[in-house]
């Protein structure tokens, strides 16, 4: 369970988060609130790579100690680096992280025939593909999507969601997080909506 | 658990290579962004570098030998931690990976980060480098007699880490350590050096302001002045190396006084480059808004516009220069504003031909003192 408690976010002039109480009990939850209410700003906090004024995010009632390991993000906000290759990013998190190389991942989002090419050169539907095969590869207990099936094909929605299916068998106390304007195919395989 | 130390090394290791390869991919960014102004810069700048050092290394002497006169050796100290952050200010986002910050947060330990933050802190500074030289060449005794130069050492490195993490400290501290040099004080340099780090330290707890939430846009002018306070950093570095024209053409007078016309019109050429260089960048910002302003009709009003920011800095620097040397020669004045108009419509019309236009009047006019 992921708790949030008295939540204080604010940019520059801007309140958009005042003492914000939430608890995300359901196992897989699918976030649901029109454009600019802060819910690709909640995910970030959610994984201490967004700063707030104040307040509490607990993962079964503890405070992360390695965010970046007991959490997977996958997000635009994350920019990834312009000058390498999909091949390099994969193989620099799969280094620094200790993970095995994601060739199954590769395989299933039909990713082969562009590990060659400039992040900044993917269309954005592989550039979404990526992102999703390093948050996936990292086989943490929390996943959090921004907007997993935004520029995808058909097929990889299929593949994302047959993944997400089995993806807390092995994970007791973990969670999947979506936030998603097209909700319907995730609620048919279980997700849960939420209002923020 | 050596198994364990092992893979960390490795990845460590990875994450390294990672940064170093960022850094490099950045600065060589940077670098490409001097052909704005002309490669013929490059070649004017690479062949004085020598001379360059040679003041980097000339001015420390200054800053280690300052007991007969304090006071200029904290000016000097001064203008040299303001030279230093401006330098590190324009490789911040190099140094720190800035664009790929949050992708970094999920790759590795949050003190990673800082670890390989000050590594390359280190390898870009080389005004602490060349300190650093100078210092491992001074005996014990020498030191001693020095003690100041320690703090200085000191600031150097602080003022680094403040650039990366807290620059907005960075501009308190200064101002206050402006008016701190210019008291009429007879303390000693150590005492200089304490002021310095006492300002810097009490800058760190200051809160920071933001003007741009307090401006409405309702004119050209409102766009302007939000396009600069966003983009703060074009005036900081022009502001900055004026201020180090001035101070360096003030020391060079009080030493060769026969030479002031000569000076003036080296002051006055490096006044036109700063102030109408500055067109680069409304030049780029004209590019990206034109058709945004056609939509609105105000295309003539936007484009006269674009010549304004360079004809203010321009007046501001007129301003300093005719305090510098103490005379406001018209003739002298008005070839500052037309040159800067010319310079300003190449930088507009004819980007390829600014640096050689500029470089070619420096030398007649010079030509024409000496004649």
């Amino acid at each position: 369970m992921i708790e949030v408690i008295g939540l204080h976010k604010e940019f520059a002039e801007n309140v958009l988060y005042d003492d914000y109480h939430i608890k995300f009990t359901a196992p897989k939850i699918c976030i649901e609130a029109p454009n600019g209410q802060g819910k690709t700003t909640l995910l970030m906090m959610l994984v201490e790579l967004e700063g707030r004024q104040s307040g509490q995010v607990l993962f079964s009632g503890k405070a992360l100690t390695e965010p970046h390991k007991q959490v997977a993000i996958a997000t635009d906000r994350i920019a990834l680096p312009g000058f390498l290759t999909a091949q390099q990013i994969i193989n620099l998190s799969a280094n620094t992280l200790g993970c095995n190389w994601p060739t199954a991942l590769i395989d299933g989002f039909n990713f082969n025939d562009f590990l060659n090419t400039r992040f900044d050169a993917l269309s954005s539907g592989n550039q979404k593909k990526c992102q999703l095969i390093l948050a996936l590869m990292r086989d943490a207990p929390y996943l959090l999507l921004d907007e997993p099936s935004a520029a995808l094909d058909q097929a990889s929605i299929e593949y994302l969601l047959n993944l997400l299916d089995e993806y807390l068998t092995d994970k007791p106390e973990g969670q999947i997080i979506i936030t998603c304007h097209e909700p319907a195919p995730f609620i048919e395989h279980g997700f849960e909506c939420m209002p923020l | 658990m050596i198994a364990n130390f092992k893979q960390s090394i490795g990845q460590y290791h990875s994450f390294m290579d990672y940064r170093y390869q960022a850094y490099k991919t950045e600065l060589t960014q940077l670098l490409l962004q001097l052909k704005n102004f002309g490669l013929l810069f490059l070649v004017v700048l690479g062949s004085a570098m020598l001379g360059m050092i040679l003041l980097l290394f000339l001015g420390l002497g200054k800053i280690i030998d300052s007991s007969d006169a304090p006071q200029y050796g904290a000016k000097m100290a001064w203008l040299y931690l303001l030279l230093q952050s401006v330098m590190l200010s324009a490789m911040k986002s190099a140094i720190k990976n800035t664009a790929q910050r949050a992708f970094q947060q999920t790759l590795v330990k949050r003190y990673w980060l800082g670890l390989m933050d000050i590594k390359l802190l280190l390898l870009s500074n080389g005004w602490l480098i060349a300190s650093l030289i100078i210092a491992i060449d001074l005996s014990v005794s020498q030191w001693l007699r020095v003690p100041h130069f320690l703090l200085f050492l000191l600031l150097q490195f602080v003022l680094g880490i403040l650039c990366l993490y807290k620059p907005i400290a960075l501009v308190y501290g200064f101002l206050l350590s402006a008016i701190w040099v210019m008291l009429p004080l007879d303390v000693s340099p150590l005492i200089y050096q304490c002021g310095f780090m006492l300002l810097f330290a009490l800058s760190t707890l200051m809160v920071p302001f933001s003007f741009t939430t307090k401006v409405k846009l309702s004119s050209l002018t409102g766009f302007w002045l939000l396009f600069f306070m966003h983009k703060s950093w074009a005036l900081i570095w022009r502001g900055a190396l004026l201020l180090c024209v001035f101070v360096a053409s003030q020391v060079l007078l009080q030493e060769r006084a026969d030479l002031a016309a000569i000076f003036s019109i080296l002051s006055l050429a490096f006044v036109v480059l700063f102030s109408s260089s500055l067109q680069f960048d409304c030049r780029q910002l004209y590019q990206q808004y034109s058709v945004f302003f056609n939509m609105q009709n105000k295309q003539t009003a936007f484009f006269v516009s674009l010549f304004i920011p360079s004809l203010i800095v321009l007046l501001l620097a007129l301003i300093g220069f005719v305090v510098l040397y103490n005379q406001a020669n018209s003739l002298l004045l008005v070839i500052g504003v037309v040159w800067c108009l010319l310079q300003q419509a190449l930088a507009q019309k004819k980007p390829a031909h600014y640096a050689l236009v500029w470089i070619v009047i420096t030398g007649f006019l010079l030509a024409v003192i000496n004649g």
